[in-house]
């Protein structure tokens, strides 16, 4: 079996080229300052002045759930109004003989997933693309020897070849991801984890597509779903949540050409640009959000890809608690690296780009935070008509707080609702009539990762795959 | 199509209603009074006294037209006191309107030369000008009916998602507009029903586009029925109030219903049939509006009490939805079939329809000469003298005399009847005045504060007497002063007597005595119109 150790892979050049851009230090000096100063101002004014500020706070807050509310559903409006999607016809994939197709790699991390392993290499079978153009790389972590003696126990065709990331830290996916990329000899590029199931044409479509895009979009990302949706209520809630951020949300900011958080897998790159970039940030849990944002602001564009790479859902909750307090931290790792110097970033971005990444990103976060205080808030005033509460809601705020609660909370509702319908799981929308709880796991979840970005900013909690298993279940991919 | 021709067309006709809506107001004096209640409770939210807060948004009269005049009193007062902010909303619900039909027309592939004078039509019918420029909801309502049938009959064509949240979404807006949109509502969701199952088969693809479509409308429906029974205790009052059940026959009421409509726009009903021919076996492209048509048309043979019981003044008043939907889905119709003629795509044979459309054109003139045709003389909407407006002359003379010298700045008056209603609006005392409807004031009473004044217009209310009455446990009305037809009180608290005191001397204000009577009888104004404020 060929087996490839390159001895001199900088797996961590984000961090020696461009340390500005990397989680390694997650809060700066100055940010912890800003972070103190502004507890501490907010402290004095609730001491001196407490129900003015406590006001104040109240309507920043109920200000921000109106501009966030209705730039999100503005981006939904953009993706019905006018999708802007990649798409290849079987004509257009036709007229490209294999030939002219491009050298492509594929990377695929797995850590202490053997039993998925054989699946996974029948599955890299099925895709349409002509094999001597593909170079497949396993990327097995030095210590998996699990892993790593399956992968040497089976017969791999040519283009598959196990690669082993030395063991060090930070022991991350994109930490492995970088030394697939630094090695990498193709023209394009695209990540796969190990239960992905894509369309087999994806490679193909996505070949074609960047001869028609322009010169500045590096990356196609494919649209994710999940093929275990019908599995248990939680699969079906983030069936739900993953249709609305792909065909609904991703689309409209592309539509609107504003930064993309990238999905975790099934991004096509062109390779060489995005070694320039020092490819993924290992010190970053949700590496693919980062990435989006630093292609964007390096001038770089993402555009969406009409092909699905179909997933497994976490359908065990805490498996799904853990993932999803993960890409919150990452979310916040994210936002932290990029707001180091807010001026430059307004500079290098635009005012509009700069908005849209404090929604999508920094917006969220807040979302998640001040969800629940809302919701007990609302909860306690309808059971106690509280005096105190309905003193943070002068007419104005009230007024505005109630477009929140009656408005906005059934528009997201909606959403969920629109993203079942535009996916084609018309069994599922009326398990997105129930989102609200999944809201509040959600924010449960942000809570716990806030709380491990103080004590591990880099720990990686591993998403457990192949619980569900579509081909015992008899299952398709849809 | 550009964009610029879009706006075009709005600017056009919502200037063109603006203007004729604010000749109406300034120099012929009308009014229309739901258009006005809706901005009587507007200005409520934000400056009723002593307690303005959202629920002063009013529970009998659709809350809609109401909130969608929140910001313009809130930074224009001026045009609130005026009344020029409901012809304001008319205006630009005329423009939406037409700017909606010149897109649908364009879509349809009707040229510049055929779709500029369809939507001339459309903004000059006397029946879209009229009730525009006086602010009524009505032109809403059809704005809305028209989004409505546009977004359907694409639905049925493309099958988008988009045009399906979208009907939705205009549907749900005109159930809270006019509450008679709720049989709208349902035919929609019956051909909804019946087009998915025809097209698919699927029942989960049924289940999923009947939940899409009927959540926003269901969500709207539901939150006004909360806040009835949050707010007034009953979550059934805005319906009980807005409907008086009247037994009415249903052919009387198919009649109408049918008169109106083809009044309102006299193709629709060949239309409707061209449309509907065939329906189990090919598709139409605008099938879905003429369903929503006739929908609109049978619901009031249907259910003819509901209908008999919204308003007072005729079939016109009662029928207000048939109109507007005539109005929206036939000229949609026109538009679509229109462009299917000019194309050469004509469905099937047409004489039928000719024919149809010939006998339908006969029948309205005969309707005309026999004083059944349009309400009002064909050119007053075009001078601001719209049909179903009233006339706010004497109101506003009573007002005026009123406001210059029995009210003076700074104190609290409720005024009682539907001449009231004038006052507050005009007398530049809004905030400082509330209207309640005659009828309502003795379920009022309990509300009044001490301190305020209620000035009641004699010779309705029953309750001009020049002795205190007593009006709760706790207050008790003492009369001030009188004046012409005015007979104004002061609530106070409920205690020994201390002395009346004479009408027409009052608080040290002398009674001037020599205002005429306002409209000499106090009859309240006609029509579906409901009081500013009062019902809750």
């Amino acid at each position: 079996m060929a087996e490839s150790r390159p001895p001199q892979v900088d797996a961590l050049r984000i961090l020696h080229e461009r340390p500005d851009e990397c989680a390694c230090i997650t809060i700066t000096r100055r940010q912890q300052l800003t972070v103190v100063v502004l507890i501490g101002l907010l402290i004095a004014g609730i001491a001196r002045w407490p129900l003015s500020t406590l006001i104040a706070l109240n309507a920043l807050f109920i200000l921000f759930y109106v501009v966030q509310s209705a730039y999100k559903f503005y981006l939904v409006y953009l993706s019905l109004e006018r999708p802007v999607l990649h798409d290849v016809s079987a004509q257009e994939m036709a007229a490209v003989s294999d030939d002219d197709l491009p050298t492509y790699t594929l990377l695929i991390p797995l850590y202490r997933e053997a039993a998925v392993l054989g699946r996974l290499v029948e599955g890299l079978a099925r895709m349409d693309y002509p094999a001597e153009n593909l170079d497949v790389m396993l990327l097995l972590e030095e210590d998996d020897e699990e892993t790593i003696a399956a992968a040497q126990a089976m017969t791999l065709p040519a283009h598959i070849r196990p690669v082993i990331v030395p063991d060090s830290q930070p022991k991350t996916k994109p930490k492995a991801c970088n030394w697939g990329l630094f090695i990498a000899e193709s023209e394009l590029l695209v990540i796969y984890d190990a239960e992905d199931r894509p369309e087999p044409d994806q490679l193909r479509k996505a070949a074609v597509a960047f001869r028609t895009v322009p010169d500045n979009v590096v990356c196609l990302q494919a649209k994710l779903n999940y093929y275990n949706q019908r599995q248990n209520l939680l699969t079906r809630w983030f069936t739900a949540e993953y249709s609305v951020w792909f065909d609904l949300f991703l689309p409209g900011l592309t539509a609107s050409q504003a930064p993309i958080p990238l999905g975790g897998t099934s991004n096509h790159f062109r390779v060489e640009p995005l070694k320039e970039l020092g490819g993924w940030d290992p010190f970053n849990v949700t590496e693919d959000c980062d990435l989006g944002v630093r292609l964007h602001k390096h001038g770089w564009r993402t555009a969406m890809l009409a092909s699905t790479t179909w997933e497994e859902a976490n359908g065990a909750f805490w498996s799904w608690f853990r993932q999803r307090s993960r890409w919150v931290k990452g979310y916040l790792q994210t936002w932290l690296v990029h707001m180091r110097r807010p001026w430059q970033l307004l500079r290098e971005m635009g005012l509009a780009d700069f908005f849209s990444l404090q929604m999508t990103i920094g917006g969220s976060l807040l979302a998640f935070l001040i969800n629940p205080v809302y919701w007990a808030m609302t909860l306690v005033w309808l059971l106690t008509h509280s005096a105190a509460i309905s003193a943070l809601f002068p007419p104005a705020v009230y007024l505005l707080g109630s477009f929140c609660l009656l408005g906005a909370n059934f528009v997201f509702v909606y959403m969920a609702v629109a993203g079942c319908m535009a996916r084609g799981y018309y069994d599922l929308v009326k398990y997105a009539l129930l989102t609200p709880v999944y809201w509040l796991m959600m924010s449960i979840g942000a809570y716990k990762a806030f709380g491990q970005i103080i004590v591990r900013p880099h720990y990686w909690e591993k998403t457990e795959h192949g619980i569900f298993d579509l081909d015992e279940a008899g299952g398709e991919a849809p | 199509m550009s964009r610029r021709e879009v706006w075009l067309a709005f600017v056009l006709v919502a200037a063109l209603t603006l203007g004729v809506g604010v000749r109406g107001r300034l120099v012929e004096r009308r009014v229309d009074w739901d258009g006005l209640a809706a901005v009587a409770h507007a200005n409520d939210v934000f400056r009723a006294e002593p307690a303005a807060n959202l629920a002063m948004i009013g529970f009998v009269q659709p809350p809609l037209p109401a909130l969608l005049q929140l910001p313009v009193v809130l930074l224009a007062p001026g045009l609130a006191t005026s009344g020029l902010a409901a012809a304001l909303q008319g205006a630009i619900a005329a423009g939406i309107a037409a700017a909606l039909l010149l897109g649908l027309a364009a879509e349809a592939g009707l040229g510049r030369g055929w779709r500029w004078p369809l939507v001339a039509a459309f903004a000059l019918h006397p029946l879209v000008l009229g009730p525009a420029s006086m602010g009524a909801p009505q032109a809403l309502l059809t704005a809305l009916l028209l989004g409505a049938s546009w977004a359907l009959m694409r639905w049925s064509r493309t099958d988008s998602l988009r045009d399906l949240i979208a009907a939705s979404v205009v549907l749900a807006a005109a159930l809270i507009t006019r509450y008679e949109a709720v049989f709208i509502v349902v035919g929609a969701m019956l051909y909804l029903g019946w087009r998915t199952r025809r097209a698919s088969g699927s029942w989960s693809r049924l289940e999923g586009t009947m939940i899409t479509f009927a959540l926003p409308v269901v969500y709207v429906a539901g939150i006004w029925i909360i806040a009835n029974w949050a707010i007034i205790g009953d979550p059934w009052y805005f319906a009980r109030e807005a409907f008086t059940l009247v037994p009415a026959g249903l052919d009387e009421m198919l009649t109408a219903s049918l008169r109106v409509a083809l009044v309102a726009c006299f193709p629709v009903l060949a239309l409707i049939y061209n449309q509907m021919r065939g329906a189990t076996r090919s598709p139409a492209p605008a099938r879905a509006a003429a369903w929503l048509v006739l929908t609109a048309m049978l619901a009031p043979a249907i259910f003819p009490g509901v209908f008999a019981g919204v308003a007072e003044d005729g079939d016109w008043g009662r029928l207000v939805t048939v109109t507007a939907m005539a109005l929206a889905g036939g000229f949609a119709m026109i538009a679509v079939l229109g462009g299917e003629a000019v194309a050469g795509r004509s469905r099937g044979p047409m004489q039928g329809t000719v024919v149809m459309i010939a006998a339908s054109l006969g029948l309205v003139i005969f309707l005309g000469t026999q004083g059944a045709g349009l309400p009002g003389p064909f050119a007053d909407a075009y001078w601001g003298r719209g049909p179903l407006s009233d006339s706010a002359a004497p109101e506003l003379t009573a007002a005026e005399q009123l406001r210059r010298s029995d009210l003076p700045a700074g104190s609290r008056h409720i005024v009682v009847g539907w001449p009231g209603f004038a006052v507050v609006l005009f007398a530049g005392k809004t905030g400082e005045i509330t209207a309640i409807r005659a009828e309502d004031l003795r379920r009022e009473w309990g509300r009044l504060w001490v301190g305020s004044r209620v000035v009641l217009l004699a010779g309705r209310e029953g309750l001009e007497t020049p002795q205190s009455v007593p009006i709760s446990m706790m207050t008790e009305l003492k009369p001030l002063w009188q004046a012409g037809p005015w007979r104004c009180y002061e609530v106070v608290r409920a205690g020994p007597a201390t002395g009346s005191r004479q009408p027409g001397t009052g608080d040290g204000q002398p009674a001037t005595g020599n205002r005429q009577p306002a409209t000499g009888d106090g009859q309240p104004a006609t029509g579906s119109r409901q009081p500013a404020t009062g019902d809750g």
